[in-house]
């Protein structure tokens, strides 16, 4: 597993829902992969969202990754989240328990998909759009060196066309 | 026909933006949306063909001012930018162009609100969807750095097509504006009856 940076609370992150408003106790709770959004190489880590808030004082949040406890801990970037600082890999079974008061809840065992793959053909599109960007930078730096040879002048504007 | 400097004097900044100053303003837009296109690209570069880690691929600014890239000002204010300049410089198409411009005004109307909508969420702290991080309304059907690599592409090109046709010289008599008109090296001797 690889570390991960918390997510930002503002930028560069994309998330995917796992488990969404499973109903655990007396909470609603989303489990999230949060992952940098590059596109082939991901280390996502996991947030456990409390979908109505944040749990009460001494609830605590145990995330497993197969047979291993993970380091799990209230977000400080997420309001009522808690979020791991480890990366989980495609096929691992992740476990959530929310403990309170003597009495846990855990949600169901989720089992990590593989990451997300572009839905775009990005290679050709970024291609194609070099090349446009490329031509137009052509065309336009010497219409602009055309328009500052012309001296402005004045037409009939009228603007209502 | 040349306006008297009496009526020259009475243009609003929009009349002139549109008619005299057309020309000029457009191409100045253009190098501005070029430029960020362009480290878009340099970017998009970095981590689909590159395959550079995400925190690396800061694009180029972004090696200088890493904080520019993590930004959600920033995007807001580049999207609140360029949709300004499609509105201002709109009077000034005429014809098939000015449908064209339209279309990218309209596109980057839809972009602008999706970046106002992601400070809002920032600035507010609870996101849509119930995410944990700030979220596009077209997101959870396309990842966020392909779905703004789109909209800037879907607005370039209506943005590009409209520029060709507004600058064709058949359109010069429709327009008010100097785009369309012939070079100055060939027009010169006529330059001043335009």
């Amino acid at each position: 597993m690889s570390i991960a940076l918390p997510a930002m609370a503002h930028g560069d992150h994309d998330a995917r829902p796992l488990l969404r408003r499973a109903e655990v106790g007396p909470y609603t709770v989303s489990l999230w992969q949060v992952y940098p959004d590059v596109g082939s190489a991901i280390i996502p880590h996991l947030i456990v969202m409390f979908d109505d808030g944040m749990p009460d004082e001494g609830a605590v949040v145990s995330v497993q990754v197969g047979s291993e406890n993970v380091h799990v801990m209230p977000s400080m970037t997420t309001t009522g989240a808690w979020e791991t600082m480890s990366g989980v890999e495609p096929g691992d079974v992740v476990s959530v328990t929310i403990s309170e008061r003597g009495e846990s809840w855990s949600l169901p065992t989720v089992v990590i998909p593989p990451p997300l793959t572009s839905v775009l053909p990005m290679r050709a599109l970024i291609a194609i759009s070099i090349f446009l960007a490329t031509a137009v930078a052509w065309w336009a730096a010497g219409r602009t060196a055309q328009a500052w040879r012309r001296p402005i002048t004045y037409r009939n504007v009228g603007l209502d066309g | 026909m040349v306006r008297t400097s009496e009526q020259t004097a009475e243009m609003g900044f929009i009349q002139k933006l549109n008619g005299p100053w057309h020309e000029r303003a457009l191409w100045i837009y253009l190098a501005i949306v070029v430029l960020h296109w362009i480290e878009h690209l340099f970017q998009a570069a970095q981590i689909w063909i590159v395959e550079m880690p995400r925190p690396e691929a800061l694009g180029a600014l972004g090696y200088v001012f890493p904080w520019l890239v993590k930004s959600e000002v920033m995007h807001f204010g580049y999207a609140l930018i360029m949709f300004t300049g499609l509105v201002l410089l709109l009077p000034g198409f005429r014809g098939a162009a000015r449908g064209w411009w339209l279309a990218s005004t309209i596109i980057q109307g839809w972009h602008l609100i999706e970046h106002s909508t992601l400070q809002i969420q920032a600035i507010v702290g609870s996101n849509l969807f119930g995410s944990p991080v700030p979220t596009s309304f077209l997101q959870p059907f396309i990842p966020r750095p392909e779905l703004h690599l789109v909209y800037n592409l879907i607005v370039f090109i209506p943005m590009i097509v409209a520029m060709w046709l507004h600058t064709r010289p058949a359109q010069d008599t429709l327009n008010d504006c100097n785009c369309a008109a012939p070079p100055v090296e060939r027009a010169k001797a006529g330059l001043a009856s335009v």
